[in-house]
C-alpha cells in the first residue's frame, strides 16, 4: 500500500485541483505537440524516403521548348544525349495541359495533365518511374490511358472507365478530319502510383504520340538525366545543356541540378517537420518553467509542513520524493491525454501535410518512437524542473519552518531601495517595485519565459513583415495579371489579332494590353549564384517589350539608363544584387550564357532589387535562346518590297522571292526554273536582283538599272540594287498566287533588307495580359482565362495560363499560414509564461497575506491592495519585453537562416514589431496579474490576522 | 541512579540584533528524569520556546550542552538527529500542524512511515488504536479541516505517540483550545506520565498546570523552580516595576 510519501503527494495533487489542472495543461500541450509533430516528421519523412528512391531520381532535369514547324527525330536526339560523358540514362517526357470530361455530355471540361515518356512503361521507367497498382499500362497506338491513383480516388474512377478528351490537334478521325477541338474517348487501362508527379490529382499517362495529339503540342518538354554519380552530373551539366541546345532543336528554358542523396522534397519535409517539432519541445521545456514556479510556490506554502514532517523524522529524501513526486504526477496527468490525443493528432497532421509534400499515406499512421519521446519528456521535464526548487525548499530548518516571524520585516537597504524611496510614486507602486526586486530569483524563470515569448513573437513578426514586403516587392515588379503561354511557338501576330478582335475592341473591352515576353534561366561567365530560397533558383532573365507604353515589368532604374530601342539590342538592366555579386557596373560588358549559346551584353542600367535577376528586351533574349519563327528558307521566302518610283498593280509594292540559285528544288535548281530574257542571273561576282517581264515593262526597266527597294516589314531597311536581268517563269510554275509584278533576289540579301536574321524572327514565349478591370480578383481572372482559352483553342493555339493574382494570393496565404502557426507557438509560450506569472504572484499574495491584513486594518482599500500586485506583474512584463527585444533580433536571424532567406532579406530592427510586442506583453501580464490581485484585494482583516 | 533523560548544562542563547546582543537564555541548567512532568511558565518572549527547541534539537545554543537520552543533540549530525528525533521525541505544536491533505489516520501513521518503526502491516491498526485512545477514532478517514480544534489537538497527540517516544514535548499545546478541551488534553498528558513517559510542556494556562509536579519559571533568561503562587507574585512585581519606570 502507499506510504506517507505517496499519500501526501497524491493528497496535495488532489487538494489543489485547479493548480494541478493548470500545470498539467501546460505540460499536456507540450506533450501533445511533441508527439504530434515528431510523429508528423517521422511519418512523412519515412514515407517520402520510401517513395523517392535515390537511384531513381534525376540528377539533371531540363525543361525545354521547341519552335514551330520543326521536324523532330527524337530517337536520334536521345542517342546523342546518351553519348554525353558520364550519362547513364536519359528519359524525355511530356507533361502538357489537357481538357477532359467524365461523360461526353458533361458540361465544361476539367483541366488536367497528360504525361508520356520516351521510354516504355514496362518493366519500369529508368528515371522517376511509377508503380502499376491495378490493370495495365496503355498500349502505343491504342486509345488507352492510365491514371494516377490520387486522380482515381478524387474522381471515383477505376479501370475500364472512359475519359473524354478535347483534342487540340487536327483530328485524325475520318468524319471530322482536320477539325481542332473534337472530343475523343480514351479507356482507363491502369491505375498507377507516381510519387515523382507534381500534379498527381490530375495526371493521365499515355504515349508520346497520343499525348501530343491530344494536347496539340510537339516534342518533349522535359529531359531527365542520370549520371554515374552526382559529381559527374555537376561537372557535365553545362556540357549536357550545350549538347541539348546545339545538337537538337530543343531550347533549354530552365535546368535543375539536384543531388538525389539530398532530395529537395525530403529536405523540405525534414526542415518543416523538424522546425515544428523543435517548437513543440520548446513549448514543453517552457512548461517546465511553470513547473519550477509551481513547485517553488508549493514548497513555500508548505514550509511548515516540511518542518513538521522533519520533526516527525522525515528525511530530506522523503521531502524530495514528495515534492518531486508531485511534479511527476503533474507530468503523468498530462502524458496520458497527451498520448491519447497525440497519436491521432500526429496522424491527422501527417495526412494533412502529405498532399503538400506530394505523397500519400495509406491508413492510420503511428510513430512509436515519437510516442515514446513524448512520454519520456512529458515525465522527465517536470521532474527535472522540480529538482532545484525542491532541493532548496527542503533544505529549510525545522526552526525556520516553524517559526512565525510575523510580517517579513526585511526590506531592501541597497541602492535600488533607496532610489525607490526617493521617487515620488504612490506607496502601492513602490511596494510593487520593491517586491519585484526582493523576489528576483523566484521571478527569474517567469521573466525568462515571458522574454522568450516576447522575443519569439516580435522576431517572427519582424521576419514575416520582411518576407511579406519582399514578396510584395518581387510580385509588384510584374505588371501582369494573366500569363498566356502557347504550348508551342505560334506566330505572335495570330495571337495579337485573336485577342484584339475578341477582347480588346467593341464597347466593353476586357483586355487593356497584351505584351510579348520571354523568361529564361541564364548564367554568366565567372559567377555562380547561390541557390537561395528567395526567388527562382539561379539567375532569371525577364524579357519584355522595351518600346511598350505598358511594359510587363515595373522597376526603377536607380543607376544608368532604361532600355530603349537604341540600346536594347545588346543592353541589359541588372538588379542591384546581381551587379553587386558580380562586381559589375554601368557600361561593363558581360557574357550571358543560355544553353548552348552566349551573347555579350552591356549593362545600361541597374535597378534596386534584392534578387539575382536582370531585365532585357524580349527579342534579344529570344534570339539568344534561338527561339525564333519564320526563319527564311531559300526558294520559299516570299515577301513584298516597295520600289521607289514604281507604279504597278499594287502601287509601289511588288512581290519578292528570296532564292538561292544553287539550292535544288526537287531535281532542279531554281535558276533552271526561270527564262532569262535579258541580262543574266545574279551571282557573287554580279550581285543584284532580277525583275519579271511584267515589272520591267511596267516600269520601263532593263538590265543595269538601279532600283531603290524599301522593306515593307517593321525594322526593315532601304537599299539600292542593280537589275542584273529580266526573266519569265518556266511554264511549269503556277502563277495564280503570284503578284503580277515581282522580282527575285538572293535570299540573304532579302533577309538583310527586311532586318530578319537568317535564323528567323524572335518568338515570344509568353504574353502578359492586363485587363481593363482595376484590381481584379483571382476569380474574375479565372473566368476571363476560361474565355481566352476557348478562343485560343478555337484558333488552334492550345495554351497554358497563369493567374497571377491567384499565384500571389497563394504565396501570401502560405506565408500567412506559416506565420500564424509560428505566432501560435509564440502565443503558447506566452501563455505558459503568463501562467508562471500568475502562480508567482499568487505565491506572493500567500506569503504577504499578513502584510495585506495589516494594510486592510489601517484602512487600505481593495484597489490599493490590488494595485500593488498589478504593479508587480506589469514590471515583470516590461522587463521581459525589454529582454525580448535583442532576443527578437536573434530569432529573426535564426529564422531567416533556417529558411534560406537570409541572403535576400537580411535581419533588421523592426519598430512596429517592438511596439506590438509591448502592447501584447502589457495585455498578457495584466490578465495574468488580475486574478492574484483580485484575490489579494478580497482578503479581509479577520481572515488574515485571526490567529496571528 | 539512572541517568536523567534530559540533561541541560549552562545553556546560553544570544541573538545579535540591530539594538545589540539579546540574551534569551543566560546559562540554564536542568535535569529531567524519565517519567517526569515538567512545565515551563513565564512571560512572552522569555525564551520558553527557544529552550524547548534546544531540547528537541531544532535550535542550537550559543554555548552549553543538551543531552537527551544519551545523545548530544547539539553536536549530532542532522541526518542522524532527524531519525533519532522521530523515534525518541513526540512534538505537540500549538497550532496542531496536521498535514492537511491526508486523512487523520494517515497523519498518525506518518511518523511510523518516516522512521520505519513498527512493521508496515501493523501501522494502520496501531494508528487506529491511538485514535481510539483519544476518542477520535470515528474521525479517522476525515481530513483535519473537518475536525474541531480539540479533536485536532488530540490527533496531534496521537501522532506524537505514534513511534512510542520516550519524551513528549508540547509548546502551548492548549493555546488554541477552549477550557474543556484544554482540560481533556492535559488529562491526557497526566495519563501519559503515569504510563512512564516524560513530558515537557510550555504553557500559559494556569488552571491546567496547577497539578504539574515540576513547575519552572523562565524569566530574564533564567530558569527557576517555582509554584504557581510564587510565579504569579513575581509577575505582579515585574509589572509594577515597569509601571514605575514609565512614570
Amino acid at each position: 500500500m502507499f506510504r506517507t510519501r505517496f499519500r501526501k503527494m497524491l493528497g496535495d495533487v488532489w487538494a489543489r485541483k485547479g493548480r494541478t489542472a493548470l500545470v498539467s495543461s501546460a505540460i499536456f500541450i507540450g506533450v501533445l505537440g511533441t508527439i504530434a509533430l515528431f510523429s508528423l516528421s517521422d511519418i512523412i519523412v519515412g514515407q517520402l524516403q520510401e517513395d523517392l528512391k535515390e537511384d531513381e531520381l534525376a540528377m539533371i532535369t531540363t525543361f525545354v521548348t521547341v519552335g514551330t514547324d520543326v521536324e523532330l527525330d527524337n530517337e536520334v536526339y536521345l542517342e546523342t544525349l546518351r553519348g554525353v560523358t558520364g550519362v547513364t540514362d536519359v528519359v524525355a517526357s511530356i507533361q502538357n495541359s489537357v481538357y477532359y470530361k467524365l461523360a461526353p455530355d458533361a458540361e465544361g471540361f476539367e483541366e488536367g495533365v497528360i504525361a508520356a515518356s520516351s521510354d516504355p512503361y514496362e518493366p519500369q521507367l529508368a528515371i522517376e518511374p511509377m508503380r502499376l497498382l491495378s490493370g495495365a499500362y496503355p498500349m502505343p497506338g491504342e486509345p488507352e490511358v492510365a491514371i494516377e491513383r490520387r486522380m482515381a480516388d478524387r474522381l471515383g474512377l477505376s479501370v475500364g472507365d472512359e475519359l473524354y478528351f478535347r483534342v487540340l490537334s487536327p483530328s485524325r478521325q475520318a468524319d471530322v478530319e482536320g477539325e481542332i477541338g473534337t472530343l475523343e474517348s480514351r479507356t482507363i487501362t491502369g491505375i498507377v502510383f507516381h510519387p515523382y508527379s507534381f500534379s498527381p490529382n490530375t495526371t493521365v499517362y499515355s504515349h508520346p504520340d497520343d499525348a501530343n495529339y491530344i494536347s496539340g503540342a510537339t516534342g518533349f518538354n522535359t529531359f531527365g538525366v542520370r549520371f554515374a554519380d552526382f559529381a559527374v552530373a555537376e561537372a557535365q551539366s553545362e556540357n549536357f545543356a550545350s549538347t541539348l541546345a546545339n545538337e537538337t532543336p530543343y531550347i533549354p528554358v530552365f535546368t535543375q541540378v539536384q543531388d538525389p542523396a539530398n532530395n529537395e522534397l525530403i529536405a523540405t519535409a525534414q526542415t518543416v517537420a523538424s522546425t515544428m517539432a523543435f517548437l513543440a519541445l520548446v513549448a514543453l521545456i517552457v512548461s517546465g518553467f511553470l513547473v519550477i514556479n509551481v513547485i517553488s510556490s508549493i514548497v513555500v506554502e508548505q514550509k511548515r509542513q516540511i518542518g513538521v514532517m522533519k520533526s516527525m523524522g522525515a528525511s530530506r529524501f522523503d521531502s524530495f520524493v514528495i515534492y518531486a513526486g508531485i511534479a511527476f504526477v503533474y507530468g503523468l496527468i498530462a502524458v496520458i491525454p497527451g498520448v491519447i490525443l497525440g497519436i491521432p493528432a500526429g496522424n491527422a497532421a501527417a495526412q494533412a501535410l502529405a498532399p503538400t509534400l506530394n505523397t500519400v499515406l495509406d491508413g492510420f499512421q503511428v510513430s512509436p518512437p515519437s510516442i515514446l519521446t513524448g512520454v519520456l519528456v512529458g515525465l522527465l521535464v517536470p521532474v527535472l524542473a522540480s529538482i532545484i526548487p525542491v532541493y532548496f525548499g527542503t533544505r529549510v530548518r525545522i526552526l525556520d519552518a516553524m517559526t512565525d516571524l510575523g510580517i517579513d520585516a526585511r526590506y531592501g537597504s541597497g541602492w535600488f531601495a533607496r532610489m525607490l524611496g526617493a521617487l515620488p510614486i504612490p506607496l502601492t507602486v513602490r511596494q510593487g517595485l520593491s517586491n519585484v526586486s526582493l523576489k528576483k530569483s523566484r521571478l527569474a524563470f517567469t521573466v525568462l519565459t515571458l522574454s522568450i515569448a516576447a522575443g519569439a513573437f516580435m522576431g517572427i513578426f519582424a521576419v514575416f513583415s520582411s518576407l511579406t514586403s519582399g514578396i510584395r516587392l518581387f510580385t509588384d515588379t510584374f505588371n501582369i495579371q494573366i500569363g498566356l503561354i502557347p504550348n508551342q511557338g505560334r506566330d505572335p501576330q495570330l495571337i495579337f489579332d485573336v485577342l484584339e478582335e475578341t477582347f480588346q475592341t467593341g464597347d466593353n473591352p476586357v483586355i487593356a494590353s497584351v505584351e510579348p515576353g520571354f523568361q529564361l534561366q541564364v548564367e554568366f561567365e565567372g559567377y555562380e549564384p547561390p541557390l537561395g530560397a528567395g526567388g527562382p533558383p539561379g539567375i532569371f532573365a525577364y524579357g519584355y517589350d522595351v518600346n511598350s507604353d505598358n511594359p510587363a515589368f515595373n522597376f526603377t532604374v536607380t543607376e544608368g539608363n532604361v532600355l530603349t530601342e537604341e540600346n536594347s539590342a545588346d543592353g541589359v538592366i541588372f538588379s542591384s544584387l546581381l551587379a553587386m555579386n558580380m562586381d559589375k557596373g554601368i557600361g561593363d560588358t558581360v557574357v550571358m550564357k543560355t544553353a548552348g549559346n552566349q551573347v555579350s551584353l552591356t549593362i545600361v542600367g541597374i535597378a534596386d532589387f534584392p534578387l539575382d535577376q536582370l531585365w532585357i528586351d524580349w527579342r534579344t533574349l529570344a534570339l539568344a535562346a534561338g527561339y525564333t519563327i519564320g526563319a527564311p528558307q531559300p526558294n520559299e521566302y516570299f515577301s513584298t518590297v516597295q520600289v521607289d518610283g514604281f507604279d504597278g498593280s499594287m502601287g509601289e509594292t511588288v512581290g519578292v522571292l528570296g532564292v538561292d540559285p544553287d539550292v535544288p528544288i526537287g531535281p532542279l535548281r531554281f535558276s533552271q526554273l526561270l527564262d532569262v530574257t535579258e541580262g543574266e542571273f545574279f551571282s557573287d561576282t554580279n550581285p543584284g536582283i532580277m525583275v519579271n517581264a511584267e515589272m520591267a515593262a511596267r516600269g520601263g526597266y532593263s538590265a543595269g538599272d538601279v532600283l531603290t527597294l524599301d522593306a515593307t516589314v517593321p525594322g526593315g531597311d532601304s537599299t539600292d540594287y542593280t537589275i542584273t536581268g529580266v526573266f519569265t517563269l518556266a511554264p511549269m510554275i503556277p502563277t495564280d498566287d503570284l503578284p503580277d509584278e515581282f522580282l527575285v533576289m538572293f535570299w540573304r540579301d532579302l533577309a538583310a533588307l527586311e532586318g530578319v536574321t537568317t535564323e528567323g524572327r524572335p518568338l515570344p514565349q509568353l504574353y502578359s495580359i492586363i485587363t481593363t478591370t482595376p484590381d481584379p480578383t483571382a476569380a474574375e481572372l479565372a473566368m476571363l482565362i476560361d474565355d481566352i482559352n476557348e478562343v485560343m483553342l478555337d484558333n488552334g493555339v492550345p495554351s497554358t495560363f497563369v493567374n497571377f493574382v491567384e499565384q500571389i494570393n497563394l504565396i501570401s496565404e502560405t506565408f500567412v499560414t506559416i506565420q500564424v502557426i509560428l505566432q501560435m507557438v509564440a502565443g503558447l509560450i506566452a501563455l505558459v509564461g503568463a501562467l508562471g506569472l500568475l502562480t508567482t504572484l499568487s505565491m506572493s499574495v500567500f506569503e504577504r497575506q499578513k502584510e495585506i491584513g495589516v494594510m486592510r486594518s489601517i484602512g487600505a482599500s481593495s484597489s490599493t491592495v490590488a494595485t500593488q500586485f498589478l504593479t508587480e506583474g506589469l514590471v515583470v512584463g516590461m522587463i521581459a519585453w525589454a529582454i525580448g527585444i535583442p532576443l527578437a533580433y536573434l530569432i529573426q536571424v535564426g529564422l531567416l537562416n533556417v529558411t534560406g532567406f537570409d541572403e535576400t532579406f537580411p535581419a533588421e530592427f523592426s519598430g512596429s514589431a517592438v511596439i506590438i510586442g509591448l502592447v501584447g506583453m502589457l495585455i498578457i501580464t495584466t490578465i495574468a496579474s488580475l486574478s492574484p490581485s483580485i484575490s489579494a484585494a478580497r482578503k479581509t482583516v479577520s481572515e488574515v490576522l485571526r490567529y496571528q | 541512579m539512572p541517568e536523567p533523560l534530559i540533561q541541560v548544562s549552562k545553556l546560553v542563547k544570544t541573538y545579535d540584533t540591530a539594538a545589540g546582543p539579546l540574551n534569551v537564555l543566560r546559562g540554564i541548567d536542568l535535569s529531567v528524569n524519565r517519567g517526569d512532568f515538567v512545565a515551563l511558565v513565564g512571560p512572552s518572549g522569555g525564551g520558553k520556546t527557544t529552550f524547548l527547541n534546544m531540547i528537541a534539537g531544532i535550535d542550537s545554543p550559543t554555548t552549553g550542552s543538551v543531552m537527551v537520552d544519551g545523545v548530544d543533540v547539539i553536536r549530532a549530525p542532522e541526518r542522524k538527529l532527524t531519525k533519532w528525533r522521530g523515534r525518541t521525541i513526540g512534538i505537540v505544536f500549538q497550532f496542531f500542524q496536521l498535514l492537511p491533505t491526508i486523512s487523520v489516520l494517515h497523519n498518525v501513521m506518518a511518523p511510523m512511515d518516516f522512521c520505519n518503526v513498527h512493521p508496515p502491516a501493523e501501522r494502520r491498526d496501531r494508528a487506529l488504536a491511538l485514535l481510539e485512545r483519544f476518542d477520535v477514532a470515528e474521525q479517522a478517514n476525515k481530513t483535519p479541516d473537518m475536525l474541531s480544534g480539540g479533536q485536532q489537538q488530540r490527533v496531534a497527540i496521537a501522532r506524537a505517540l505514534a513511534n512510542d517516544p520516550a519524551l513528549i514535548i508540547g509548546d502551548e499545546p492548549t493555546g488554541n483550545l477552549d477550557r474543556m478541551s484544554a482540560a481533556v488534553v492535559f488529562e491526557t498528558f497526566y495519563e501519559l506520565q503515569e504510563q512512564g513517559r516524560t513530558i515537557v510542556l510550555v504553557t500559559h494556562d494556569r488552571e491546567v498546570v496547577q497539578d504539574v509536579p515540576r513547575l519552572y519559571a523562565l524569566s530574564d533568561g533564567l530558569l527557576e523552580a517555582t509554584t504557581l503562587e510564587a510565579a504569579a507574585r513575581r509577575r505582579t512585581q515585574e509589572l509594577q516595576a515597569l509601571r514605575l519606570r514609565d512614570l
